[in-house]
């Protein structure tokens, strides 16, 4: 594909500048970033009262209340820390598929770009690797403008090749994630939902918050195919003559039943399940999620 | 085949290999799957596995479907039938196709007890067809068999009946039994489409005469050959005319040719008798109405013979004959005629005026009464106008060239009686001069004899060539005065457009009259002229007579050399040749004593120049007397007006057509009155305006009156196609039960269109199953 296909449409980069990736979970450390860390320290905005108990710094009572109540309760202070954003783009050979003019691969990288664009953007820190059945290619945690070159250029030189292993992919990752943070999975989960689970079962054990970016092509969810075809399978998983009308009922319950277990396991570990169908725009995709996504953190610490 | 069964179109069984044609789509289809690079493969290699076996049955029931439709078409087309022993009997649609072959000839007009025979038939006809079944498909064809055998009807029962009821009298006109069996053959054909098979059921409803059913049939009934009016008078002698074939082949009569193309293609004709109940029923009929003799004229006697059959198996005594002549009856005659006999009743008549005469003959009825009357339109020709032009006078009656000729012609009267003879001949006897003058034009002679005239004048030859060709006879005879080389030359052309048959050549003579003399050495005996000199009696009477001289001819090649001399050469005696409407007879010696003794014969010149006369003065007119079916047709002298057709019943209508100028502006021939018109025996005329009427007799063939019949025993033994009823009936053979042989291509058709709408339902079904819901 073109360079130029390859790259992100900045005017795709300006709709989404007013959103954030907003962390939900636990992260750890303490940045002057824009994110909101929940350890509660001395930071200058309040949080919350609590009752006080002995041992509290009485400088921290809150004695208006207790003129009032005649209740003893401590305030808390919100503290900033830093959000890690960890981007996991899958580039094997299913990810090369694509009836429009661009692949499932190009779509990832596109909204990967966004993502590490928004999270850099705020001085967070973003990471990448780029994987098949293995780990092909990876530009470790950073931050800043060169940090996002690097990340564009990793995106940009991804081939689609070899089989998928997303799962074994996830599970090998996971331990050497030193940095908790937000992990971004970019795939069409073609994968085994069992295998897939569990290697989010170990992010998910390891503090990190996975997000689920499953990536179709819209021809892979209608399954609108006319005509007799002989599919060649990507990753050299056979080939079969087959009257598409035929089995279309047969493939989309297969299909489905597929993303309802993986949707239902990332609702198990309170992940997000993000379907990427790539005839939407990647901005209007990543808005939708984005924005949900703040208006929950937000309602959430309220 | 046979009792199992067999395809009437075997040959389109090939298409049969077009049920292949679904399967090759399907193969072809399995090659035409367009390559796609697909990732989501897990999903699609688990739907299949789900649904292959789903998928491949519909698949494979679409295929069958297609296949079978197709097979079924293929066998409907090729349209199978079944015999009774097939197990596939039962589902045969057991449509009937009968031909019915009714006699429609005059013998069954023979009514005993109430009904003809024809009504009897008629009624089983009705039977039959009320038997079938329109809403099966059942087919009648109704074939009344006559002279030529018409097809009334072929289709609905209902459409038979109608026409059944339109038919309330047999034809006037003999059964022509292998004509209406070419048809059931062409049927057969038709059905069987040379597969060697046939549904048909074929009855014949018949009297079983014996002379219809006779394999021997008389020659030239051909089947659907018009028969000439010289074919049926020979073939009412019982003689052959010359040239006509026994059958279609020359060899094997006509009608058995017929069964056995009919029983080569397993078709067997039931045939119902509804004849008399006696082997010969007696019955009279007249055979033959005519005048004996071959003389007449106005004034003449003449004999008029009734000829009586008795087709029985016991004389009739005292059988009254009546005669009426234009309408007048004559005195009865009465006649007794032996068993399968004949006799014959006379009339002496005298007409008194020239022109047509209608001779009715009838018997007292009896059962068969188409036969008992008869008649005959006899044209009485006034006397023969001869102009004798004496090229050598005499002063004698037997010096003189034509004194003797004209004796013969002109028998002297006896002043004293109180009128003259009645005689055939109005003679005028002339010198040659007469010719070149204009009052020979107007004279409108019969016959001119131009006897040993040295030359014609110029101005002759033209009105006399003119004279001939408007119908005038020509005879010349030779002599001493005659100059060989002016009639050459004046009356004489190589390329035929002269008068004179044969070129004059030298004179010929013997050295002594005392020693030798020439004779007649050969003669056409059935020539008119000399045909009464064929009889043993009478023949010296021509070859004996002394000829001493006469003129070397040299015919031309279309002339007629009726007589030869006996000289070396064969020199011709009497040469004919027609030109134009008349005809020239040249006598090449003196028709005097002066070159042979002919003249000194009395019985050798009385018939020889009364027939040369009446030969030259012959004209070929349409015939009067024809046999049912045969066209009528006249000329007249007068322009006709408003023609008119009046039939034997009364009825008239207007003749259709103009008539045709002969080109002479004194004749026309008539429009035709065609053939279908005259089935009808009896007195036909044709009214013109301002004319006298023409009358035509249309005459039964006599022979339709013997109504001996054949015993089933023998129809049988005539050939194996032809079965009695009583003999099938009986279980003798299987032609009486209805064929169980059917067709299935209907049932197949039915399940083909069947087939086809499942397949079309079920892909629908499968498609909209199958198609993408958005």
């Amino acid at each position: 594909m073109a360079a130029a296909a390859r790259a992100l449409d900045p005017a795709v980069l300006d709709r989404l500048s007013d959103l954030a990736l907003v962390a939900r979970t636990v992260v750890e450390g303490f940045m002057a970033g824009h994110h909101r860390s929940p350890h509660l320290g001395s930071s200058v905005e309040f949080a919350q009262h609590r009752e006080y108990v002995p041992g509290d710094e009485l400088r921290r009572v809150d004695w208006r209340v207790f003129g009032r109540n005649d209740r003893l309760v401590v305030k808390q202070y919100v503290e900033e820390t830093n959000l890690v954003c960890h981007l996991l783009v899958d580039a094997s050979e299913s990810m090369g598929y694509g009836s429009l003019d661009w692949t499932k691969l190009d779509y990832a990288r596109w909204c990967a770009a966004a993502i590490a664009h928004l999270v850099l953007q705020v001085r967070d820190t973003a990471g990448l690797v780029v994987f098949d059945q293995a780990m092909r290619a990876k530009v470790p945690p950073g931050n800043g403008a060169q940090q996002l070159r690097n990340i564009l250029t990793t995106l940009e030189a991804a081939e689609p090749s070899g089989p998928t292993g997303v799962g074994n992919v996830i599970e090998w990752i996971s331990p050497k994630i030193k940095q908790r943070g937000i992990v971004c999975l970019f795939s069409d989960f073609f994968d085994e939902p069992e295998r897939i689970v569990s290697g989010l079962r170990r992010l998910r054990h390891a503090g990190h918050e996975p997000v689920l970016f499953q990536v179709l092509d819209p021809q892979e969810t209608s399954f609108d195919l006319q005509g007799l075809l002989k599919l060649d399978g990507l990753e050299a998983t056979g080939s079969l003559k087959i009257d598409p009308r035929a089995i279309r009922e047969a493939y989309l319950e297969e299909l489905g039943r597929h993303n309802k277990e993986l949707a239902r396991a990332a609702a198990s570990l309170s992940l997000d399940w993000v379907p990427l169908p790539t005839d939407q725009g990647v901005d209007a995709a990543l808005s939708t999620y984005l924005a949900r996504r703040m208006a929950r953190a937000r309602g959430g610490r309220r | 085949m046979g009792a199992l069964g067999g395809f009437v179109n075997a040959g389109l069984l090939a298409g049969l290999a077009l049920v292949s044609i679904p399967l090759i789509i399907h193969l072809l289809n399995r090659q035409r799957h367009k390559p796609l690079r697909w990732a989501a493969m897990r999903f699609v290699q688990a739907a299949w596995r789900k649904t292959r076996r789903r998928v491949q049955l519909e698949n494979l029931l679409l295929l069958f479907l297609r296949m079978a439709a197709v097979a079924l078409l293929a066998l409907a087309v090729a349209r199978p039938f079944t015999g009774a022993a097939s197990p596939l009997a039962g589902l045969v649609e057991s449509r009937r196709d009968l031909v019915l072959l009714v006699d429609g000839s005059a013998s069954m007009g023979w009514r005993e007890g109430v009904e003809t025979s024809f009504e009897k038939a008629l009624h089983r006809a009705r039977a039959l067809i009320r038997e079938l079944d329109a809403g099966r498909g059942d087919r009648v064809r109704l074939v009344l068999c006559t002279g030529t055998p018409k097809l009334l009807s072929w289709t609905t029962p209902d459409q038979a009946l109608s026409v059944l009821d339109t038919l309330s009298a047999p034809a006037d006109e003999p059964l022509e039994l292998a004509s209406a069996l070419g048809e059931v053959l062409q049927y057969a054909r038709e059905d069987a489409g040379g597969a060697g098979s046939s549904t048909l059921e074929v009855r014949l409803l018949t009297d079983l005469q014996r002379r219809a059913f006779r394999a021997e049939e008389e020659l030239g009934q051909a089947a659907s050959a018009p028969r000439s009016g010289a074919e049926r008078l020979a073939a009412r002698d019982e003689t052959p005319p010359a040239g006509a074939p026994a059958s279609a082949s020359g060899g094997r009569p006509a009608l058995l040719e017929a069964l056995d193309a009919l029983a080569a293609l397993s078709v067997r004709v039931l045939v119902e008798d509804f004849g008399a109940s006696q082997a010969q029923p007696a019955n009279l009929g007249i055979g033959a109405l005519e005048p004996l003799g071959t003389l007449l004229g106005a004034g003449l006697p003449c004999d008029i013979a009734v000829e009586v059959l008795n087709h029985g198996a016991s004389t009739k005594h005292g059988v009254r004959v009546i005669l009426e002549i234009d309408g007048e009856r004559r005195p009865v005659e009465l006649v007794d005629v032996p068993a399968r006999g004949r006799a014959q009743a006379t009339f002496q008549v005298v007409f008194e005026r020239p022109g047509e005469h209608v001779l009715g003959a009838r018997l007292e009825g009896d059962r068969l009464p188409v036969d008992d009357q008869r008649q005959h339109v006899l044209p009485v020709p006034p006397p023969i106008a001869v102009l004798l032009v004496n090229g050598s006078p005499g002063a004698t009656l037997e010096e003189d060239e034509i004194g003797l000729a004209r004796a013969v012609l002109e028998p002297l009267a006896d002043d004293a009686a109180p009128g003259r003879e009645p005689t055939a001949f109005e003679v005028r006897d002339a010198s040659p001069d007469l010719l070149a003058t204009p009052e020979f034009k107007n004279l409108g002679y019969d016959v001119i004899w131009l006897a040993d005239v040295e030359s014609l004048p110029a101005a002759a030859v033209e009105p006399l060539e003119r004279a001939v060709a408007q119908g005038a006879g020509l005879i010349v005879s030779l002599g001493p005065t005659v100059n060989p080389a002016a009639w050459n030359t004046r009356l004489f052309a190589r390329d035929g457009s002269g008068l004179m048959p044969a070129e004059l050549g030298e004179h010929t003579a013997v050295r002594s009259r005392r020693e030798e003399y020439y004779r007649v050495g050969s003669f056409q005996a059935e020539h008119p002229v000399l045909s009464f000199f064929a009889d043993e009696r009478w023949k010296a009477l021509l070859t004996e007579v002394p000829v001493y001289e006469f003129i070397a001819t040299r015919p031309l090649p279309d002339a007629q050399v009726l007589a030869s001399f006996d000289d070396l050469a064969h020199a011709p005696a009497l040469v004919e040749r027609s030109y134009d409407r008349g005809r020239v007879l040249l006598w090449t010696t003196t028709i005097s004593p002066r070159w042979s003794r002919l003249a000194e014969s009395p019985r050798t010149l009385v018939p020889l120049v009364h027939e040369l006369v009446r030969h030259a003065a012959r004209r070929e007119f349409a015939p009067r007397n024809v046999a049912p079916g045969e066209p009528l047709t006249a000329e007249v002298t007068q322009f006709p007006r408003s023609l008119e057709l009046a039939r034997p019943d009364g009825t008239r209508r207007p003749l259709d057509g103009a008539a045709q100028d002969l080109g002479e502006g004194r004749r026309w021939r008539l429009p035709a009155v065609p053939g279908k018109e005259t089935e009808r025996a009896g007195l036909y005329r044709i009214l013109a305006e301002g004319a006298a009427p023409l009358s035509f007799a249309v005459q039964l063939d006599a022979r339709e009156g013997d109504l001996d019949r054949l015993d089933p025993r023998e129809l049988s033994a005539l050939h194996r196609a032809l079965v009695p009823l009583e003999q099938a009936q009986a279980g003798g053979s299987a032609a009486e039960q209805r064929p169980e042989r059917g067709e299935l291509w209907r049932g197949l058709a039915w399940a083909a269109l069947a087939l086809l709408m499942f397949e079309t339902l079920w892909a629908a079904f499968l498609g909209r199953r199958r198609e993408v819901r958005r």
